[in-house]
């Protein structure tokens, strides 16, 4: 009966490729590379609803290990690392769309999350056991217990709110909806006053002399880059013109001159100085996604997320802009955590 | 040069009308009649033609269903309810073409549709159209065309199917369809109805050690109405209309790694289309006019509206010239309107098509030539043309062939979207060729019967301007950046067996997809696209012996590569179902009842990334048709 012999050909057909198998979600290549000395932690953000978020660590020699939190835990970081910080011998990775900071120990094994955040943007440390998380959709910023990991309070802003930075015993937040500085009393947990800044506001430094610098884009698409110096004592400000195109906003390891970067220059510019120079050109195939200067030896980082659907790479050059290394890390890489 | 190409096609017709004098075969006077509706039906290169599954299969519910198990085309399903778009050959779901009865239904906002919002209750008739043979329908289509056609019967009956389904995570399901009328006036009423909380369990891969969880926000509902009126005056004039309205509501849970995270949709999509055909002695004539309404509101983080429609009219000819030459013309207008949060004003298009395709055709051979012009807005089309031949050889042999130029008209979101919208984004353009060999058998024994089919098909084909949307100046904007190359192998066999009480068929289909970028100096160079399976494989087998029914699908969809780079991947998945049925003749009705075995083997799979898909799941299908007062 030909009819049988086709009936067990597919039943044998079927029965072949059901073997049992683990692997059904993402995979990825593997590396395993050994590193010595200094090391960085790059923030691989990775691509929204991709869950491909991760860490890579480069070494001072331009040795690179990835997928670095996926080996030391057996589980993915999650959807969307917007950035990290490093805080009394833990770090705190922020994850947007998993509505989560995840806590490591030093050695990246996950000691505890703080979940319940919407959307969340940035972590700034406010004291030993307390900080403050910025959100895009929530209009609020968490405030977290560190002993805990739970949220115990929230500010209302607003607003969608990015950076923070703390000055002279006040938060200093980015509101991107209405383009000023809030000022919150970290004490009495409320926004105190604000300041008007240019449109697009990206980031935020202060110096070696307590003055408070914004880089601003002139909003979504605009590309009319402004950068803003607030005198947080006299309150007097200036607009200065940049030739920056990348948002990114960074201070040399002296605090005292201004590093930013367009799509293939980087520039200086003393604080208390009057121009910008220009300090090395860069291939203009880097699509400079994340702009990092390291505050010990003064070198510079830039994450190029290549196309945004492949692996993304690392350049970094000494600070008269020689190339140190490049090296290949995850999906679009934001950001880098020096320790 | 442009307005002697288009003279060009206009001069084609009063040529026809001319040469009407000649003598030659002539049409069978009655316009339902199975041998007209056969020639208006163009044959392509590669098809496939499925009729009134809806009430006769349990296993397929949807257009989804039915294109994931029958075909060979990878359905995009973002979860067991969101979101499945089609991808025929490496293409994506952009480059799909959706017609319903004539029109072009793929959302004009996205140049695409969710095939989840197309029930086959409505659609007596489906007919998937690969690559440039679907140029004659639509152009667009640069992977393929899936064409949805209702058709009504002149026929004295009273007649109604229900069917009614209960299966596991609630998931509750309805159809019916009464159809009455007699020779001059038919009334067909449709309605469906599906929903479920779809709270199944999976393993978790996202966390360690797969703990099992439970899904979560990812209930739907989705229900619609049909009606289709007919008037017969007499054997040379039909006239038709359709209308159909659905309306989703669907829970679109966030991925593994956003737990709680989710989005709600509705779409709501009506569509109507008024025809008249017209036959005489050596032509067949239609007249259509039709719109369609799409809503879809969309609320993730934020909230977000697009209203779309558009006003679709064409006439469609058919001119027998002799006994071997037949000439068919298609002239279009369609208005396509749009609103969108995402815009910052309204658009609006207008699209003016002609085209003509002359096809001569003999007993051993059949050759074709489709001649393409369109106008969107002040910008002609490229020339696009359609050229194809088949012949027959011995012992069942045929052998075809089909070569054209196709092209796709960026959609609305690519121009207008704020922001990143581009509209100086040229038109994809796509080059293809194609040869096939099919071979076709019956043995009829004594008791037993055999239907051999065996189909090869090759192509190739190359697409300019492939449009990507990738991050420029920190805004993603689509470009015209891509040229890239499909090129694959299509084999299908197919077994009937007819032996006494015993009836079986098997359909085994695979494919072999290499798709890849071959644009210089790309980053991705020579590497198969992201989310193309090299492989895929279909097997159906559906045995019936006496009133008993079983009915086997397999598919498997080989690796994806995930990232450009080829640095992640999704692995292989494969899914079994089975059906077991029973007949029972009530009087003149008809009974059926269906178990059904889904993911029989129970296994653990995405389709995309971090979106689990259910494992082994039950349904109970119960089938009832009134056959009562039919007079054939």
């Amino acid at each position: 009966m030909r009819a049988i012999n086709f009936i067990w050909i597919l039943i044998l057909a079927v029965a072949f490729s059901s073997c049992e198998k683990d692997n059904f979600g993402p995979q990825q290549e593997e590396t395993n590379t050994e590193l010595s000395g200094t090391k960085a932690i790059i923030l691989n953000e990775g691509n929204f609803n991709f869950g491909n978020a991760s860490l890579s660590l480069v070494d001072e020699n331009g040795e690179v290990q990835n997928q670095v939190f996926q080996n030391a835990n057996g589980a993915p970081l999650g959807d969307v690392l917007q950035s990290g910080v490093k805080h009394n011998d833990r770090f705190y990775f922020v994850l947007n769309n998993s509505g989560k900071v995840v806590v490591t120990d030093t050695s990246f094994q996950q000691v505890g999350e703080i979940t319940g955040l919407q959307s969340p943007r940035y972590f700034l440390p406010v004291g030993e056991s307390r900080a403050f998380v910025s959100d895009i959709y929530s209009d609020e910023i968490s405030v977290i217990d560190l002993n805990q990991l739970t949220v115990i309070s929230t500010i209302d802003v607003g607003a969608w709110v990015e950076q923070m930075t703390l000055l002279d015993g006040l938060v200093y937040a980015v509101n991107k909806d209405d383009n000023n500085l809030e000022l919150i009393d970290p004490e009495a947990l409320e926004v105190v006053s604000s300041i008007d800044v240019p449109a697009g506001p990206s980031d935020i430094e202060v110096d070696a002399f307590g003055t408070i610098w914004v880089m601003c884009t002139g909003g979504l698409g605009a590309n009319e880059f402004k950068l803003y110096k607030i005198d947080p004592a006299t309150e007097e400000t200036e607009i200065l013109e940049v030739s920056s195109t990348s948002g990114f906003l960074e201070l040399n390891p002296e605090k005292d001159e201004l590093i930013y970067a367009s799509e293939e220059e980087v520039f200086r510019r003393p604080v208390n100085g009057s121009g910008e120079e220009s300090v090395f050109n860069f291939d203009t195939e880097i699509l400079v996604y994340g702009f990092e200067v390291d505050p010990a030896t003064g070198n510079i980082w830039i994450t190029d997320a290549a196309d945004y659907v492949e692996q993304g790479e690392v350049f970094v050059f000494d600070e008269a802009g020689n190339e140190k290394f490049s090296v290949g890390v995850g999906y679009l890489p934001n950001g880098v955590v020096f320790w | 040069m442009l307005t002697l190409r288009i003279t060009l096609i206009v001069l084609l017709l009063p040529a026809v009308l001319a040469a009407q004098n000649d003598t030659g075969m002539v049409i069978v006077p009655q316009l339902d009649h199975a041998d007209v509706i056969a020639l208006e039906n163009f044959e392509a290169h590669k098809e496939q033609t499925f009729d009134s599954l809806a009430f006769e299969d349990p296993l397929l519910f949807d257009l989804d269903d039915l294109i994931a198990a029958r075909t060979p085309v990878f359905i995009k399903q973002y979860g067991n309810s969101g979101i499945a778009t089609a991808g025929f050959r490496g293409t994506g779901a952009v480059h799909t073409s959706v017609l319903w009865n004539g029109l072009d239904v793929n959302s004009p906002t996205l140049g695409q549709s969710d095939l989840n919002t197309f029930p086959l209750a409505f659609s007596e008739r489906v007919n998937v159209t690969y690559g440039i043979s679907s140029l004659p329908q639509s152009s667009g289509g640069l992977g393929g065309t899936i064409s949805l056609d209702d058709q009504l019967r002149f026929v004295e009956q009273t007649n109604a199917k229900v069917r009614l389904g209960y299966g596991s995570f609630a998931k509750m399901e309805g159809m019916g369809k009464i159809s009455w009328g007699s020779e001059r006036w038919q009334f067909e009423t449709g309605i469906f109805h599906r929903q479920a909380e779809n709270d199944f369990t999976f393993a978790d891969p996202s966390r360690v050690d797969l703990p099992t969880d439970t899904m979560q926000n990812a209930d739907y509902t989705i229900s619609g109405v049909s009606q289709s009126v007919g008037f017969k005056p007499n054997d040379r004039n039909i006239f038709n209309f359709h209308l159909n309205a659905t309306k989703a509501d669907r829970t679109i849970p966030g991925i593994l790694l956003s737990p709680g995270k989710y989005s709600q949709q509705w779409d709501e999509n009506v569509r109507g289309v008024l025809e008249w055909k017209h036959v005489r002695e050596k032509s067949i004539h239609r007249l259509q006019s039709g719109f369609t309404f799409d809503k879809l509101d969309y609320q993730g983080d934020e909230f977000s509206n697009t209203n779309s429609s558009s006003w679709q009219s064409q006439y469609r000819g058919l001119f027998l010239l002799n006994e071997k030459w037949k000439l068919r013309t298609l002239a279009q207008h369609r208005i396509y309107f749009a609103e969108s949060d995402g815009y910052s004003s309204s658009h609006r298009q207008n699209r003016t098509i002609l085209s003509s395709t002359i096809e001569r055709e003999t007993k051993s051979n059949r050759v074709f030539l489709t001649l393409r012009e369109e106008r969107i807005d002040d910008i002609f089309s490229p020339f696009l043309f359609s050229v194809g031949a088949v012949q027959q050889l011995f012992g069942g042999l045929s052998l075809k062939a089909n070569a054209g130029r196709n092209y796709r008209y960026p959609a609305f979101n690519d121009l207008y979207w704020n922001p990143g919208g581009n509209p100086d984004l040229e038109p994809e353009e796509g080059w293809s060729a194609e040869v096939g060999l099919n071979w076709e058998r019956t043995d009829a024994g004594e008791r037993t019967t055999f239907t051999h089919q065996l189909g090869i098909n090759y192509y190739h084909s190359l697409i300019e301007n492939w449009i990507l949307w990738s991050p420029k100046e920190n805004i993603w904007q689509p470009q015209n950046l891509w040229k890239v190359r499909n090129r694959g192998v299509e084999v299908n066999l197919s077994e009937k067996i007819e032996s006494g009480n015993w009836r079986l068929n098997i359909d085994l289909q695979y494919s072999y997809t290499s798709t890849e970028n071959i644009e210089e100096s790309a980053a991705n160079e020579g590497m198969q696209l992201i989310y193309v399976p090299f492989h895929t494989a279909r097997a159906v087998a559906n045995a019936k012996w006496k009133s008993w029914t079983a009915r086997v699908q397999y598919a498997y969809n080989g690796k994806r590569y995930i990232a450009a780079d080829h640095s992640s991947w999704m692995p292989f998945f494969s899914t079994t179902d089975l059906s077991l049925g029973k007949e029972f003749e009530i009087g003149n009705d008809r009974l059926s009842c269906f178990f059904t075995i889904n993911n029989l083997l129970d296994q653990n799979y995405q389709v995309m990334p971090w979106r689990p898909m259910p494992g082994r799941n039950f349904m109970v299908n119960l089938i009832y048709e009134f056959k009562s007062g039919v007079k054939q």
